[in-house]
């Protein structure tokens, strides 16, 4: 793939653990991120706007321990929640980045994913956190709303359902995927094993309510069908680590996009033959982050343990800011 | 915060299981939980530091102002549950409270967060201690976090990794010297003591054996003991075959997880329903195991005239008998698995219908009763196939089907999904769209009506399997089935209404039909639970449930 279609913005002396687009700007992209490979030290959380030359770094929040995850708002365009290796999340104002304007201080562990809610009648964002609960919080509210508990492994990811308001799915360190619905109690609705070893995360589909990915430690991506969920409706094989993050494309149906420990990036249409449609090796150590742009079709953003973000639309033979993403 | 004694073995152990390279990710969560222990241990001597806040109980939320935050914190729903299986979303929404979006609150926590912030400036002083211990740090004092982060060192072959950056920093935590790498970034972490570049890969195993002997940790003496048992095979990368390394490997976190779970107190029998997944599903009948009919002189017949007055329970039990007395014989197979399906068993009918198949491959209501009870279960590629057969062996509609089709001889992992493939369902529907084209104006084909109206169903396309299905019946008015199809069409497209009259129709036709009952009882709570209004109605429908179910008995 040659290097014309690949925008490289670099994090020096912080390593990279997630990446967003804006939902309101399609420019704008932010990224949290850790010193030393997040094991210790501070934490950054970086925006950057596309159309500036270079880095494009707007503004930039610092936090005392590492970020391990970001969410935007849905509500208002410049408010960021990012959570932290010591267990605090944090609301900020990108326009005044020198301090939060909310702390939210209750997960006992390291915070691990941060997701805002996906329906616009609920404005609220939940939490997953290594101390097995994950934690639904209103941003004016410093205290959470509800806790959940169940898993009874670290739990990686937490992804809101687009469809169904106050539906959300979590993944977790025993294999387990877990469907809440936090309408209802803070129990779990549905409870599926997806595999022997752990589920770093899992993504809906955007297009079919039933449909969510998943993917683990044993290299393989693995679709389920929420109304029938003895068995996967399909398996992605191809890459050779654990799959660190999926996520499905907000455009089509079938396709997705993952990163993983084997420092590629890949496509995927779950539905064709031959399932893996791009592999991506823009990056030189452990991808960690990955988004798809829900304002321009085919782009993607993935930032990774080489303290540099790649913004990139496979496939496509040119990619300048201005023509691809305005 | 990470809570302090216990992550240390947890982390020991980890690393130590985690060699596959797999597992490298957990191993780097471990170690940076060491490293944080070693931070915190500093830190906490320097400052005095305000303790987390505890999230507080339910009650105290329920004081605060917020209209939104109460009404979600009181809500307690105990909805009926609707039924089993499909609509997932359905019951997931029908569980739900209306609740109005939460008001923006006058943020009376400013001031909080203001308090919080100056002690962040606290915080900096501290990570900036945090970030010079890098640099001072003294593998030689830390023997445990070097030796840990040897330890990963020395599981790691694959040179991918070996090369990276992450791997450079944990050769410096295992051997505090610069490395040769000419990153940038290694400059930070130099430190002024160099240390001897020990033959630190191949002596860790037998520092390993030395030193984890602890007895407080049963795991530890499990793990030498294989070591032990090792001995004469050297762990090394280069000798040890991939395979022999992952299964030596593979054992020791068998064991290790088999002791960590030993601990656990509540084992979940219920996910070893999801465990027990078999690709192929439905494979075999499994017969009721004390049948009281099972050596009755002719049960076939006998189970017709059950089906006939309507007892279902027993046509069941009669047409196990005629199965297992003539295992070959496919019309004893067909009626058993459209018995089931009646009487609202889906999977074992589609066992009986499976066999019936397999037996008489030909037999078009076998298949087309096959894809009825695929669709019920979500498997809609069996479904299309079933569908597809179907055409394939009625003489007037099979000229349309090539001679060679693959479709049946595909791998059954791939058939056992619940989302067909686009294609699939075009193919199939174009195939019964033509069958039914195939015959002029009024002459309709009830069968190829009914196809048609099951695959709609599939698709979602409930309007126009209604018409299929009101189609099929202008020719066959008197099939209770049909009415059924056209019912449970109509309730999933919440035409709750409607519904209930079809069902009733076919209960009055048929009034041993169970699964009807069933449908006909979740339209009735459907309508319940959607309708505030027309109250008399619902009232109406439910009286003349308990009327028709108390007039059978």
């Amino acid at each position: 793939m040659s290097d014309d279609n690949v925008r490289i913005l670099r994090t020096p002396g912080h390593h990279g653990y997630g990446v967003k687009f804006s939902p309101f700007n399609p420019n704008l992209v932010a990224v949290a991120t850790g010193q030393n490979f997040g094991l210790l030290g501070r934490g950054k959380l970086i925006l950057s706007d596309l159309c500036l030359p270079d880095d494009g770094v707007v503004s930039s929040c610092e936090w005392s321990d590492a970020l391990f995850d970001l969410t935007w708002s849905e509500q208002s365009p410049n408010n960021i929640v990012t959570a932290s290796g010591d267990g605090t999340l944090h609301l900020w104002d990108t326009a005044n980045p020198q301090a939060p304007l909310m702390v939210y201080q209750e997960h006992l562990k390291e915070v691990y994913s941060v997701d805002w809610s996906q329906t616009q009648d609920y404005q609220v964002f939940v939490s997953a956190s290594w101390d097995t609960t994950l934690k639904l919080w209103d941003p004016n509210r410093s205290r959470s709303l509800m806790t959940m508990t169940g898993h009874e492994a670290l739990v990686y990811q937490a992804v809101w359902s687009p469809h169904l308001s106050g539906c959300i799915a979590s993944v977790a360190g025993d294999g387990i995927l877990r469907i809440w619905n936090t309408k209802k109690n803070s129990q779990p609705s549905i409870t599926i094993r997806v595999c022997e070893g752990e589920v770093l995360s899992c993504d809906w589909c955007k297009y079919n309510e039933n449909v969510i990915a998943t993917a683990s430690t044993d290299a393989n991506i693995y679709g389920w069908d929420l109304r029938q969920p003895t068995l996967p409706i399909f398996i992605l094989f191809g890459h050779e680590y654990p799959v660190r993050r999926v996520k499905f494309s907000p455009f089509i149906e079938t396709q997705l996009a993952s990163a993983s420990y084997d420092f590629t990036t890949r496509v995927w249409d779950h539905t064709a033959p031959s399932p893996c449609l791009e592999v991506m090796k823009n990056h030189t150590e452990f991808v960690y982050g990955l988004d798809l742009s829900n304002h321009k079709e085919g782009v993607m953003a993935d930032c990774a343990w080489d303290q540099t973000v790649a913004i990139y639309h496979p496939g496509k033979p040119h990619l300048t800011p201005h023509e691809a993403l305005q | 915060m990470p809570s302090v004694v216990r992550e240390m073995p947890l982390f020991a152990s980890l690393t130590m299981l985690h060699v596959t390279n797999h597992w490298q990710m957990r191993a780097c969560d471990g170690l940076r939980v060491v490293l944080q222990h070693r931070e915190m241990r500093e830190i906490e001597s320097m400052r005095a530091r305000t303790g987390p806040m505890r999230g507080p109980g339910i009650a105290d939320l329920a004081s605060e102002a917020s209209n939104w935050a109460e009404e979600y914190l009181a809500s307690e729903t105990h909805v009926q549950e609707i039924g089993p299986g499909g609509d997932w979303t359905k019951e997931f929404l029908e569980q739900q409270h209306g609740l109005t979006s939460p008001d923006i609150i006058p943020d009376s926590d400013t001031r909080w967060a203001h308090e919080y912030l100056s002690e962040t400036l606290l915080d900096e002083a501290a990570s900036a201690e945090a970030s010079k211990w890098v640099e001072e740090y003294n593998p030689q004092e830390d023997s445990e976090l070097a030796r840990t982060a040897n330890e990963l060192l020395g599981t790691v072959d694959d040179p991918k990794f070996s090369n990276t950056e992450f791997m450079s920093f944990i050769k410096i935590l295992g051997e505090g010297a610069k490395t040769d790498t000419n990153k940038d970034w290694s400059e930070e972490f130099l430190t002024s003591n160099s240390k001897e570049a020990g033959s630190l890969a191949e002596s860790w195993s037998a520092e390993f054996i030395k030193e984890r002997r602890q007895p407080h940790e049963r795991w530890g003496e499990e793990f030498a003991k294989q070591l032990g048992s090792l001995d004469n095979m050297t762990i090394d990368s280069e000798t040890m075959s991939t395979k022999e390394k992952e299964d030596f490997w593979q054992n020791l976190q068998d064991e290790w997880e088999k002791m960590a779970r030993e601990d656990e107190l509540t084992e979940h029998p219920w996910l070893s329903e999801f465990n027990s997944t078999a690709f192929e599903p439905f494979k075999n009948y499994q017969f009721e195991e004390d049948n009281p009919l099972k050596d009755h002189p002719d049960p076939l017949s006998e189970g017709k005239r059950c089906l006939e007055a309507g007892d279902l329970p027993s046509a069941v039990l009669l047409f196990e008998a005629a199965a297992q007395q003539s295992p070959e014989n496919a019309e004893a197979w067909l009626l058993l698995g459209v018995t089931h399906a009646e009487n609202e068993q889906d999977p074992s009918a589609i066992s009986a219908l499976r066999r019936c198949v397999e037996i008489d491959p030909n037999n078009s209501v076998a298949w087309m009763a096959l894809a009825t009870s695929y669709t019920n279960e979500s498997y809609q590629t069996l479904a299309c196939n079933s569908l597809k057969e179907w055409i394939r062996v009625n003489p007037e509609y099979n000229h349309s089907l090539p001679i060679n089709d693959e479709a049946i001889h595909r791998k059954p992992r791939l058939m056992a999904t619940t989302l067909a493939p686009r294609e699939l369902i075009q193919e199939v529907q174009d195939l019964y769209i033509a069958a039914a084209n195939q015959r002029p104006g009024e002459n309709i084909d009830a069968d190829v009506q009914c196809g048609l109206g099951v695959l709609f169903n599939l698709t979602g396309e409930y309007e126009k399997a209604i018409d299929c299905f009101n189609a099929s019946l202008s020719v066959r008015p008197k099939d209770a089935k049909l009415w059924n199809k056209l019912g449970a069409t109509l309730a999933n497209s919440e035409r709750s209404e409607e519904a209930i009259d079809a069902y009733r129709n076919a209960l009055e036709i048929s009034p041993g039909f169970i699964r009807c009952r069933y449908n006909l009882g979740i339209s009735c709570i459907n309508l319940g639970a959607h309708r505030r209004r027309g109250e008399d109605q619902v009232g109406r429908n439910l009286h003349e449930l308990c009327l028709i179910t108390s007039g059978q008995h």
